[in-house]
């Protein structure tokens, strides 16, 4: 019988555990909410990007609008989830936007 | 460790649509060089659809150092098939590179997308140095 175990973060973050004959299921003590910037920031890290994720509002960028609005189709209802500094490579930064 | 877990506190009224920018930082006084998209043309349906060539609509400066760069092109026949279209759009003192928008609970990290959108960045760099002097 299939058994999963999944309880291996070092800070204690998240310990989830089961065992598919006696339906047991731990919940996690602790659930670290991230912002999407800094999930973002994560996941680039594990593709080996140097990046660091910085607060929200604490750039420029962040405060003009989005799009040029050249294209016809770009949104207008549209929200800043945060930004990811990028090192070392063409692109600086790395922005989240969300939809309304 | 799992990060599939949900925002708790959503904020009110926003949608599961990330859409994420790669920025350069400078512009070019004609901001007209700069913007441009690229266009995937296809062949076959489903799953046998491929991308079999990209065609840009930019500026000649522009367009001639994308269409030059085969390692980006590689790169674009692979990503477009799911990003579908990539901008880009200069502003006032930055240039976005950007694709579609993706329907998900948190932004999702294409290591391709990134890697062009990065290659593009190294040909918009080239650009604003020529056009700064």
């Amino acid at each position: 019988m299939k058994q999963r175990e999944q309880a291996t973060d070092s800070d204690g973050h998240l310990s989830h555990s089961s065992t598919h004959g006696s339906h047991e299921v731990e919940e996690p003590d602790v659930i670290t909410v991230l912002a999407p910037n800094e999930k973002l920031a994560e996941k680039m890290k594990e593709n080996g990007l140097d990046c660091r994720a910085i607060d929200i509002g604490s750039t420029p960028i962040e405060s003009g609008p989005f799009y040029s609005y050249n294209f016809s189709s770009s949104d207008k209802l549209i929200t800043n989830r945060g930004c990811v500094r990028v090192f070392g490579r063409n692109i600086d930064m790395v922005q989240v936007i969300q939809r309304f | 460790m799992s990060d599939r877990y949900q925002d708790p506190n959503p904020l009110p009224g926003s949608l599961q649509y990330y859409q994420v920018h790669y920025i350069v930082e400078g512009s070019a006084p004609d901001r007209s060089l700069l913007i441009g998209r690229c266009i995937p043309v296809t062949k076959g349906h489903f799953g046998s659809k491929r991308v079999v060539k990209v065609k840009w609509e930019t500026s000649d400066v522009l367009a001639n150092a994308l269409q030059s760069d085969s390692q980006l092109d590689a790169l674009l026949k692979d990503v477009l098939l799911n990003e579908g279209e990539i901008r880009i759009d200069p502003l006032n003192d930055h240039v976005r590179i950007y694709g579609r928008w993706k329907h998900d609970e948190e932004p999702e990290f294409n290591p391709k997308m990134f890697e062009a959108a990065d290659r593009i960045a190294m040909h918009i760099k080239e650009i604003i140095g020529k056009d700064k002097k």
